[in-house]
């Protein structure tokens, strides 16, 4: 077997397994649908002409798509797009109920920090210390970011009455998380 | 993982939004139709435009040249006439074909008319004769 022929078999595995997941991640970095999925495209194809495969490759991937999707060009026209079309994070389960439809949104005007860890966390299954790796940052600080990011998604998901929401809004609106420099 | 709650469980079962199939085949190819499915689709790809080329050219010579393709001429005879046989009233419409003229409609006649009596008829135009011709 050649080394093309290797890197294909791998590659096509891991697009299989993870290519949603990675999509959803772009989103949760800021990414539009498309966009995130020229992102998915570019690195699949660096990764395709490795001629050594990574070590791990998974966690190669996440970091190659992350540093892309921030590189990638974002100009004026893309972002007003991006704000049309900042929906459809998830596939239609058909059954959704108006909290879970609550949540989703909140999901997607949380910080881009915590939104961040949120998804590598729930949907790619890190740990706070691989997590930690890609974003190089302390397991603690991941750990506190998610909590503080989940905290207001359970609320919607377990809300009795709309005085927590209210509350929630009141912190968001206090506690605004700095962006990175 | 077991220490999940209800609340992350609840959203790890959100199923992210997948890519394009486009994405996938341009990284690694079709794999969805056989070889010699795909061998005839690129062979149909490539000789499309040419015969097409050539539909085109034909049309345009028909056109200038005469009826290479009579079924497509409107005024053709042969298009024409079976909806005429089977409706007199398509054939009253179609004045440049002898039909029209076997038609059964109403035609419109001038007629000169005395007291709601017709002029041409025999009895009138014979009295006035007869008056005229008195001295």
């Amino acid at each position: 077997m050649t080394d093309g022929e290797f890197n294909h078999q791998w590659c096509e595995r891991l697009y299989r397994e993870r290519a949603a997941e990675l999509l959803l991640y772009g989103r949760a970095l800021g990414l539009s649908h498309a966009e995130a999925e020229d992102v998915l495209q570019g690195t699949f194809q660096a990764m395709l002409v490795l001629e050594i495969p990574p070590r791990n490759p998974e966690f190669y991937c996440v970091r190659s798509f992350r540093n892309r999707a921030f590189n990638y060009r974002r100009s004026w026209w893309r972002r007003i797009w991006r704000e049309l079309e900042s929906r459809h994070w998830f596939e239609d389960s058909g059954v959704e109920s108006e909290r879970e439809h609550e949540a989703k949104r909140a999901l997607i005007r949380l910080p881009m920090e915590q939104r961040e860890v949120i998804v590598l966390k729930i949907w790619h299954d890190y740990t706070f210390d691989e997590i930690g790796r890609i974003l190089r940052l302390s397991p603690n600080t991941v750990a506190g970011r998610y909590r503080y990011g989940l905290q207001k998604l359970r609320i919607i998901l377990d809300a009795n009455d709309y005085e927590q929401l209210e509350w929630m809004r009141e912190t968001d609106a206090c506690m605004e998380t700095p962006r990175p420099g | 993982m077991n220490n999940w709650n209800g609340c992350e469980k609840q959203m790890h079962a959100w199923k992210p939004r997948g890519p394009a199939k486009a994405i996938e085949i341009r990284l690694f190819g079709d794999k969805t139709t056989s070889p010699a499915g795909r061998g005839h689709w690129r062979l149909a790809q490539e000789w499309a435009p040419a015969l097409g080329g050539c539909f085109m050219a034909a049309l345009l010579f028909s056109g200038l040249l005469g009826p290479v393709f009579p079924a497509l001429r409107t005024d053709a005879y042969r298009g024409v006439h079976p909806l005429e046989w089977s409706s007199q009233a398509m054939a009253a419409f179609d004045t440049c074909h002898w039909h029209s003229e076997q038609n059964g409609l109403p035609k419109t006649i001038l007629q000169w008319t005395i007291n709601g009596v017709s002029s041409s008829s025999k009895g009138l135009l014979g009295r006035f004769e007869t008056n005229s011709m008195m001295p």
